[in-house]
């Protein structure tokens, strides 16, 4: 049988403290659709993208034990740079040699590919919105479902307050103050979940 | 500018947007809202910063490829788009058992499923990790619509034993199946690469080598399926993976596979293949 990576089941068996693994969690969570995202952009088809994911995430995991050897540095941060150094170096390849495994630490962290810019530009928008997406799970899960509504209407779906207010048949104003907290929330959820970042 | 009036209170506003209590209501505040353009202006620059707005509309706007399909991928979405998901796969994934670990997406018997590789009509196949064994390995699971079927559940468990019984190189191998319990499956080896199918839409026509090569491995694959006395009769090239950086072919589903013997599996009439 051919060896596959996966054969490696357990991406966490690297990560043994609870800080860390919280780290690696949020990390998964987060970059998991952001690199789904830009393969399925770049063409590829559902599953290839979902086998791209799991490529770089198992190089990222594969990466960790050498973390320890970077005195000093936070997990959270490493965990970071060495994610934007794969992902870069994966989209940066010509689309038909998606060849990523074996390369060492080194590499990955030295890796710049020429194009590097409008990729990293991709992978910060997509991340950005990454957090906006899981800060709305959290927010919309908090407040009723009006008050939601009048801030998807108004902000998403490019609604009007007066037209928001004819659909969920409340007053404007109450619509102006629902939004006003759901965006309150959001903004803080946002910076809360930006905190391990830079 | 619009003038702040003698009946607005900024104090008010803020108190609003800072309470923790989601359901404290301020019914003289929503009203005085209803008519104040200044108050309105206020409360919304209060909120957050115009770049924040901004941010919130062009950012969860559903984009693109939010919902396409993904599952290991589309663990975040905002409400109703999850429920674009073809319902053959949110059924399934219904129906797994839930796992600790946050890779993947839930057990099924010793298996932990951490994607999906196909979806057909029968049901989905998820890809899946085999903890005992260490291996990778696909899980061809039947919808569960389906699996109150009694046809659909015959039809299945004699692909599995079916396929099963074929032992080659050239024929996915079938490790185990699970046809009693509430959602039939049968776990098979997880080819790395695409099948030849895909090859062709990304490559166009092959070499003569190459086609020959593809033509003897599948044709070895199939005769070692008729030494069980087994037609596959479903043979297309989504049928027929290739492996990657091995030279080798392998021929999966054997759902429409009949036994030679087997009278009573398809009368006069009954239209097999794929469409
Ligand atoms: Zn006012």
């Amino acid at each position: 049988m051919t060896e596959f990576p996966e054969t490696r089941s357990n991406l966490l068996a690297q990560v043994r403290s609870p800080d860390e693994r919280e780290a690696w969690e949020e990390f998964v969570l987060t970059y998991q659709p952001v690199i789904y995202r830009m393969a399925r952009r770049r063409g590829m088809q559902d599953s290839d993208a979902q086998d791209l994911v799991q490529t770089v995430l198992m190089r990222v995991a594969g990466a960790i034990e050498s973390w320890e050897k970077a005195p000093g540095v936070r997990f959270r941060h490493w965990l970071r740079r060495v994610a934007k150094n794969a992902i870069l170096s994966a989209f940066s390849r010509k689309p038909n040699d998606p060849a990523l495994g074996g390369s060492g630490i080194q590499q990955l962290m030295d890796e710049q590919p020429a194009e590097a810019t409008e990729v990293e530009h991709e992978l910060a928008l997509e991340s950005q919105r990454e957090q906006f997406l899981r800060a709305a799970v959290m927010v919309q899960s908090d407040v009723n479902a009006e008050t939601w509504r009048a801030f998807e209407l108004t902000v998403i779906d490019g609604e009007s307050c007066e037209s928001a207010a004819k659909i969920l048949e409340k007053s404007v104003g109450a619509v102006y103050a629902a939004r006003s907290r759901v965006m309150r929330r959001l903004r803080n959820k946002v910076q809360e979940l930006g905190q391990g970042e830079s | 500018m619009n003038a702040q009036r003698n009946d607005c209170d900024r104090r008010r506003i803020d108190a609003f947007l800072e309470s923790n209590h989601v359901a404290l209501e301020d019914p003289q505040l929503i009203e005085h809202l209803d008519s104040c353009q200044s108050c309105r202006d206020y409360i919304g620059s209060q909120a957050a910063e115009a770049r924040s707005w901004a941010q919130a509309t062009d950012l969860l706007k559903p984009s693109e490829f939010d919902n396409a399909g993904s599952l290991a991928c589309s663990a975040v979405t905002i409400g109703h788009q999850s429920s674009e998901q073809p319902l053959a796969v949110r059924n399934v994934l219904a129906s797994l058992a839930p796992t600790d670990d946050p890779n993947r997406l839930g057990r099924l018997g010793g298996y932990e499923v951490s994607g999906v590789v196909g979806v057909g009509g029968m049901g989905i196949v998820p890809k899946a990790v085999d903890p005992a064994l260490d291996r990778v390995v696909a899980i061809k699971v039947m919808a569960p619509h389906l699996a109150n079927n009694a046809a659909s559940r015959a039809r299945f468990s004699r692909e599995a034993k079916a396929a099963a019984a074929v032992l080659d190189p050239n024929v996915v191998p079938i490790h185990s199946v699970s046809s009693d319990g509430d959602t039939p499956y049968l776990v098979m080896a997880y080819i790395r690469g695409g099948s030849l199918q895909k090859r062709l839409q990304r490559e166009g026509t092959l070499t003569t080598v190459e086609i020959s090569r593809i033509g003897a491995q599948v044709a070895a694959g199939l005769a070692a399926a008729h030494e069980q006395v087994l037609v596959h009769r479903d043979v297309k090239p989504e049928n027929i993976l290739l492996e990657d950086n091995v030279e080798r072919v392998t021929l999966t589903d054997f759902g429409l596979a009949r036994a030679v013997d087997d009278a009573s599996v398809t009368r006069e009439g009954t239209i097999a293949g794929t469409p």
